[in-house]
């Protein structure tokens, strides 16, 4: 059997803004389907690190190679379309995609309604609470069948139940290959990567087969899995650096 | 203690009954001055209301004039706020073209009407072509400088969204920066309105055979001040209409995902 192409390839990656380095020679990989979990505190350069790996943002140093035809972020915050309803917030990336706006339309709402939105699917943000715009947000990022999903703080300031309920719909609709969550279910078709950055490491995912630590000084091993999802081979994927203590 | 919040209809009969009040006051004030001052100074409401019967019924108004300067209103109106809009878009995503672009803004926003009115009839001679021209001129400026405000307040947020998301050139436009700048366009769109029969009566009166500047400026002429005032009040349901029943629903029809 083949090696994996890795959806995301960072090798020796840096970002400097005007003097400022924010990370330098960070190494990471990523394998389709891991789920992977970066932890640090606010400020080391997390949100820089999906900034690179989605694109808005070039690496000022290094080879930062995305190999996926789409992806899906959630941002921190929801930056949902204030002028545009939920519906048309999760049908605007599937028209991009190429899909005929009533397509998408039918997606989206299908989506929507399957993560508790049925009655708001012609709501304009504003008259949503924050937790069912994070959940469009959410929505959003998985309608496009992502082969890269980035989650950036997205659980943050929800309430713990609503927090709890975003999990388990992330991991419901993570869980591919199943015939009962095919696209209709709005599940993923294919296996999504999943580059999840937090500062709170039980808002990590279950499924989270890697996680590692984002410091000043780079890209660490946090702790050992518990529990793999995929079981896939992560050692060859595992470039980061370990710290001297381990 | 507490306040209960206002019943809906209680509270517009409350908001028409200050408006009818205002309206009551303003004519109160005005048929006092009539009183007060000769009917060549101020003519008296009574006075205005006949002249304006006559000028509808008598006059080829409503025929000529009037459709004359609603669609110079509009043709300036349009092409003011089509480059404005041109404009603003352009210079917003470019800051060379921003800065080039200054000086002329400047200068136009800052030139007496009038003075514009003189070089217009100039280079373009009298008629439609001068007063659309003129109402362009003056209103451009207006929409531009509420365009780049709105291209300003563009959030980086959704353009990073739309870059994640590879929304095309032409939807980013539509759906992120166009709503951007709906606010601040439709306010300017509004202001520019009452601007464009302001400007076009003036340049009608000074170099134009038709619309109602050209009544006005015979009115002047006889010393027919009822019917100066009559034209005035022409003038302000065209802008009335256009606001109220043109824009003023366009305009909530835009923005209604703030309500």
């Amino acid at each position: 059997m083949g090696t994996v192409e890795p959806v995301l390839d960072f090798r020796n990656v840096s970002v400097r803004r005007g003097a400022r380095t924010i990370f330098r020679d960070l190494d990471l990989r990523l394998a389709p389907g891991e789920v992977v979990g970066i932890l640090g505190p606010s400020g080391v350069g997390k949100s820089t690190l999906l900034r690179v790996a989605a694109g808005i943002l070039p690496a000022s140093g290094g080879l930062a190679r995305v190999e996926a035809r789409r992806i899906g972020f959630v941002f921190q915050e929801h930056r949902l379309l204030p002028w545009r309803t939920a519906l048309d917030n999760v049908a605007l990336p599937l028209v991009a995609a190429g899909r005929t706006w009533r397509m998408a339309r039918r997606r989206a709402a299908r989506l929507l309604e399957r993560t508790g939105l049925a009655a708001h699917l012609e709501d304009f943000p504003v008259r949503l609470s924050g937790g069912m715009r994070q959940r469009v947000s959410l929505v959003r990022a998985l309608a496009v069948e992502p082969d890269l999903l980035l989650l950036d703080e997205p659980f943050t300031g929800l309430d713990p139940e609503l927090r709890q309920d975003m999990r388990e719909l992330l991991e419901t609709r993570l869980a591919a290959g199943s015939p009962a969550h095919d696209e209709a279910d709005g599940g993923l078709r294919r296996p999504a990567a999943v580059l999840h950055v937090t500062h709170d490491a039980p808002e990590l995912l279950p499924s989270t087969a890697r996680v590692l630590r984002l410091g000043p000084d780079g890209l660490h091993v946090y702790r050992a899995p518990c529990c793999c999802r995929t079981g896939a081979d992560h050692a060859g994927h595992g470039h980061e650096k370990r710290p001297p203590s381990e | 203690m507490t306040c209960a919040p206002e019943p809906r209809a209680e509270g517009r009969a409350r908001a028409l009954g200050w408006r009818l009040a205002g309206a009551a006051l303003f004519l109160g004030l005005w048929q006092a001055a009539a009183l007060r001052f000769s009917d060549l100074v101020v003519a008296s409401p009574r006075a205005t209301w006949d002249a304006l019967v006559e000028l509808l019924t008598e006059t080829d108004l409503c025929t000529a004039h009037l459709p004359v300067s609603a669609l110079r209103m509009a043709l300036g109106l349009g092409l003011g706020a089509g480059a404005g809009l041109l404009a603003g878009l352009a210079a917003g995503a470019c800051p060379p073209l921003r800065r080039m672009l200054a000086p002329a803004r400047w200068v136009l926003m800052s030139v007496p009407g009038v003075v514009i009115v003189m070089v217009a009839m100039l280079w373009l001679g009298m008629g439609t072509p001068m007063v659309v021209c003129l109402a362009g001129l003056v209103i451009a400026p207006t929409v531009y400088v509420a365009v780049l405000e709105g291209m300003d307040s563009v959030d980086p947020g959704l353009l990073e969204m739309a870059g994640v998301y590879r929304l095309p050139t032409a939807m980013r436009l539509r759906h992120v920066h166009l709503m951007s700048i709906a606010a601040p366009l439709a306010a300017a769109l509004v202001v520019a309105t009452g601007n464009s029969i302001r400007i076009v009566i003036l340049a009608e009166v000074l170099g134009a055979n038709q619309g109602l500047g050209r009544i006005l400026a015979a009115a002047r002429s006889n010393l027919e001040t009822a019917r100066i005032y009559a034209l005035v009040l022409v003038s302000l349901g065209v802008v009335a209409f256009t606001e109220l029943c043109l824009l003023r629903p366009l305009q909530r029809r835009v923005l209604r995902w703030r309500a």
